[in-house]
């Protein structure tokens, strides 16, 4: 077999030069800090506290906080999607206590909303690329928007929630939705009155109302959970109540082992509807799943392909759990009639708070919640519930927390370091450029028929339900593609509006390190300081290495524009531009 | 401070990926490559690997025989000559399992426990385990050209394809291109230097990584990268783009393999859907001389580029369908299925396992493969342990106490 291997190889080595990567405990500690002034975290003790340490945490003793600067980062990246300003670095530089302020302002942010809809996306897993009902069957063009725009519906509710402090419990009890231009275009909605006229974009969204008289459930009546969600007669809702289980009560049918029991004969009808009712094995599942599917037969379709069928609420086929599975809805033992019914007894359940701070809690730290958070879970519950189920209070809570707040550590139950997901990257990105990868109308962060979503490390909501945690070769291509786009966007930008620069401040594109070393050497301090949050020395390390970069780059076709394009290019592919 | 060598020339002790160490595994099975062939949906195993017309239970076509070649028996149909081709072809090398359980009914939930034997979201599929026992072998262990894949902590050896030429023109830059913003990509020169610089940053936080996380972290970055770049020399070689029909995606798998890239490709049957709630017998007939209609060029192009006798292809579905035709003339969702496992280290000819008298499947004496009602019931995992054994793996690392299939192999 002929290989291409051997040939490859010169391309992927990198000459050792004899020196063995140290152990953990022999690297200097200061070989990871440059001069940010912002060293010093909020409680007063050194943010290096450690750092040189073996890197493991004792039992009881937890790491150093995170340092204010790159705790200011992690948060405004988190709650807003993009990087802090160089006026709030300044302010935290000033005072390390500032930064609570500005979190608070973070979470007052428009953007905070957007933050919401990617963060619960890996929970409401609703983001598809497309369904089975398409913009045409509605007369409307644009296809990627139709889509983008069913997959939000859920996501905006709760985006609206969050940002305007209202309970978590209208998550299912509110009797409006979120719709934009293109869904009111398509379904039986009406927006609210009272909304205000700079409201009215096209790709705004705002409070609506369904008007096809469905029951009042907040997204358990919404068009997208149940085209993302979609059920058959044999399946008899049972995928949209462990849907609704999994999101709302953290409670995963399908997480629990099944043993088929060999003495029932799944091929009559009769025997498995009994078993489903006395079985031991089944009934540990059925007895609360059978009910709690039986709520869903109004969004029921024959022809679930059929716009004509799939648009509208069907209050005329609620009972059809009675032709088939003759159960009728409840919720865990407590009879219902409506969906109206089942969001009140959600809401009445104590699994459902409990559940939005685990997700909260999870989705902000990157990782599983385990036995290990419990006491955490615990007074973040407490301050949930303090706070009447508003989301603001207890992502604030989680934020705090100081297993949010850690600085360097080996112990796993600290989110010291990550990774930016294709929404993050696109945010800040298009922040700090003003460049947004969209192709033909598609957002190309966020789809992946024609984008690059999962190849960022993202979820495309079916096959792909978890986010990447680590750096992937699709991710990294994706990341170099978009730093340079970005960054030759963001360059002509600057140079072109000087009077709006938001990063090239310090140069007008004619300058070379030879002809004005203090201006370029300037702005490469300010690249260093807008994306990492470091001041680095004029005469140091990062400036001299950024200048060689960029005469080398210079040398090319002798234009200042496009080193400094590749330049920022590669300042957003370091590493400590994707981990946060 | 760091100095300048530690804020970007450390790499050099690190960097790079070592193509040229051997590989972590040994053993019978360690250079046995793999592709994956998932049909999603649900297939029905009447129509093809499951021969139960004594079986009243079950509705089998009528048109439809048994076929037998030694040990192997399936289902015979005039429609369908590329099964029967492709069994007359290949039987010596090819395992027919029958019964397998899926004990689920929902589609991603048995993707999942096809791919992974468990129900765990974090685990782990088949492929990545293989692939990542081999990291440093290959450039890209485990390529995705379409459909699942559960890598659970294993993320860094997938690699996804994308479904419209995405990673062709992430490689070549031409992705920039698409943007509707007027933006345009550096030359292939500052290209070159970009990268090496990235590299170099890449490698000196690897090299001043204080923790070991941290360290991890920027090791995957690191391999990242690596990958990122044989990628790019391959552009040219390989047809990335290309693999958007299911005959493409055969067509790029066999590339990986045989440029020894990929020790595992998963590929997605595309043309049609197998979820047959209605008109079963149309579609199931369709979609299966169709797949073997692609399953026979597989073996060709397998055999024509010298891989048959490395290469072990295996063919599955999330999960089977109910054996009596439903009132619209479809069958629905049934936890018991088949697959089909084709290549070296199995004793082929052979079909194993089977149906009771209510389709549900039978037990086997793992050790023999031959039915027996006191044996084990046969899961994904254990289909999963047989596999990974094929692959040269120590299946008791992975999943202890699961046992494998050892009738099947040689």
């Amino acid at each position: 077999m002929v290989t291409l291997l051997a040939s490859l190889l010169p391309l992927l080595a990198c000459a050792p030069e004899g020196k063995a990567p140290p152990s953990t405990a022999s690297v200097d500690a200061t070989s990871e800090t440059s001069e940010t002034p912002g060293d010093t975290p909020t409680d007063g003790t050194s943010a290096t506290d450690g750092e040189g340490s073996t890197g493991t945490t004792g039992e009881a003793e937890p790491p150093p906080a995170m340092d204010p600067i790159r705790l200011l980062f992690r948060t405004s990246l988190d709650l807003r999607g993009v990087r802090p300003s160089l006026e709030e670095i300044e302010a935290v530089e000033a005072d390390p206590a500032a930064i609570e302020g500005l979190i608070d302002g973070f979470l007052l942010d428009p953007r905070f909303g957007e933050r919401v809809v990617s963060l619960y996306s890996e929970i409401y897993l609703t983001r598809l690329d497309s369904y089975y009902v398409k913009a045409s069957d509605y007369d409307l063009g644009d296809e990627p928007v139709f889509a983008a725009s069913v997959g939000q519906e859920p996501l905006r509710i709760l985006a609206h929630i969050a940002e305007n402090d209202l309970p978590y419990t209208d998550i299912v009890t509110a009797d409006w939705t979120m719709a934009d231009q293109t869904l009111a275009d398509a379904w039986a909605l009406d927006f609210l009155e009272g909304d205000s006229a700079e409201d009215s974009a096209a790709d705004s969204w705002r409070q609506a109302r369904y008007t096809d008289g469905r029951p009042s459930a907040g997204v358990l009546t919404t068009n997208s959970m149940w085209w993302r969600y979609m059920s058959t007669a044999s399946n008899g809702n049972r995928g949209r109540a462990n849907a609704v289980s999994r999101i709302l009560l953290c409670s995963d049918f399908l997480q629990r082992p099944v043993e088929f029991d060999r003495d029932v004969n799944l091929l009559d009808e009769d025997a498995v509807n009994e078993a489903l009712k006395t079985n031991a094995g089944c009934v540990s599942c059925h007895y609360a799943l059978e009910p709690l599917a039986s709520y869903f037969w109004g969004f029921y379709y024959f022809d679930y392909d059929s716009f004509l069928d799939t648009t509208d609420y069907h209050p005329e086929r609620e009972r059809l759990w009675e032709d088939y599975s003759a159960i009728a809805p409840g919720y865990f033992g407590e009879p219902g009639y409506s969906l109206t019914d089942l969001g009140r007894q959600l809401a009445g359940d104590a699994r459902f708070p409990q559940c939005a701070v685990e997700q909260a809690y999870g989705l902000l730290l990157q990782r599983d919640v385990t036995l290990d958070d419990t006491d955490r879970l615990n007074d973040l519950r407490g301050a949930f519930l303090d706070a009447e189920l508003r989301m603001r209070p207890l992502i604030r809570a989680v934020v705090d927390a100081p297993e949010y707040r850690a600085g360097p550590t080996d112990d796993e139950r600290y989110a010291a370091w990550k990774l930016s997901g294709p929404d993050l990257l696109g945010s800040q990105l298009e922040d700090l450029t003003g460049f947004r990868f969209t192709s033909d109308g598609y957002d190309m962060l966020s789809t992946d028929t024609v984008g690059l979503r999962i190849l960022a490390g993202g979820v495309d909501g079916r096959y792909v339900a978890a986010p990447a945690r680590a750096p992937t070769a699709t991710m990294v291509l994706v990341l170099e593609r978009l730093a340079e786009a970005a960054a030759e966007y963001g360059v002509q930008r600057d140079r072109e509006n000087p009077d709006e620069a938001r990063l090239f401040t310090e140069v007008d594109f004619t300058e070379t390190p030879d002809t004005d070393p203090e201006a370029v050497t300037a702005q490469v301090q300010r690249l260093h300081l807008l994306l990492f949050g470091e001041r680095v020395a004029a005469d140091g390390p990062e400036v001299e290495a950024n200048l060689a970069l960029w005469q080398e780059l210079y040398a090319i076709d002798r234009s200042p524009a496009s080193a400094w394009s590749g330049l920022l290019s590669a300042l957003i592919r370091d590493p400590r531009f994707l981990f946060y | 401070m760091p100095t300048r060598r530690q804020f970007l020339y450390g790499c050099s002790a690190l960097g790079g990926l070592s193509l040229a160490r051997p590989a972590l595994a040994s053993g019978a099975g360690a250079d046995t490559k793999f592709i994956f062939v998932v049909n999603y949906g649900g297939w029905d195993p009447t129509r093809v690997f499951a021969s139960e017309f004594n079986n009243p239970q079950v509705d089998m076509e009528r048109a439809a025989g048994e076929g037998s070649i030694g040990d192997l028996v399936f289902v015979e149909h005039a429609d369908r000559p590329n099964v029967s081709g492709f069994f007359q072809r290949h039987a010596d090398r090819s395992v027919i399992l029958n019964g397998l359980l899926v004990p689920s009914v929902a589609h991603e939930n048995c993707l999942h426990l096809a791919m992974t034997g468990t129900s765990v979201s974090t685990a782990p599929d088949w492929p990545a385990i293989i692939a990542s026992r081999d990291i440093d072998r290959y450039a890209l262990p485990h390529l995705v050209v379409d459909g699942p894949s559960f890598p659970g902590d294993l993320g860094g050896v997938v690699t996804r394809t994308g479904s419209s030429g995405q990673l062709e023109a992430l490689l070549s830059g031409d992705i920039i291109d698409w943007s509707d913003l007027a933006t345009q990509a550096p030359g292939t020169r500052a290209e070159d230097i970009l990268d090496r610089y990235v590299s170099q940053r890449v490698g000196a936080e690897v090299f001043n990584a204080d923790y070991a996380r941290q360290r991890a972290l920027n090791e995957a970055y690191q391999s990242a990268m690596d990958r990122s770049m044989t990628l790019k020399g391959l552009l040219g070689v390989v047809d990335w783009g290309g693999g958007t029909s299911f005959p493409e995606q055969l067509s790029l798998a066999v590339d990986a393999l045989n440029l020894g890239i990929s020790r595992c490709v998963t590929v997605a049957y595309s043309s049609y859907s197998w979820d047959t709630h209605t008109n079963n017998d149309t579609d199931q007939s369709r979609n299966f001389e169709d797949l073997f209609s692609s399953l026979i060029d597989l073996m060709d192009r397998l055999e024509a580029a010298d891989l048959a006798d490395d290469t072990v292809v295996v063919v599955l579905s999330e999960m089977g369908r109910t054996p009596q035709l439903n009132a619209t003339d479809g069958k629905d969702h049934w936890p018991y299925s088949s697959a089909l496992v084709v290549g070296p280290g199995l004793l082929g000819g052979r079909t194993v396992g089977g149906f009771d008298s209510y389709y549900y499947g039978r037990r086997l004496d793992l050790g023999t493969g031959d039915l027996d009602d006191d044996g084990r019931d046969l899961g994904t995992d254990i289909m999963g342990a047989t596999l990974l054994r094929l692959a040269g793996l120590d299946s008791e690392a992975f999943l202890p106490g699961v046992g494998v299939l050892e009738g099947i192999l040689k």
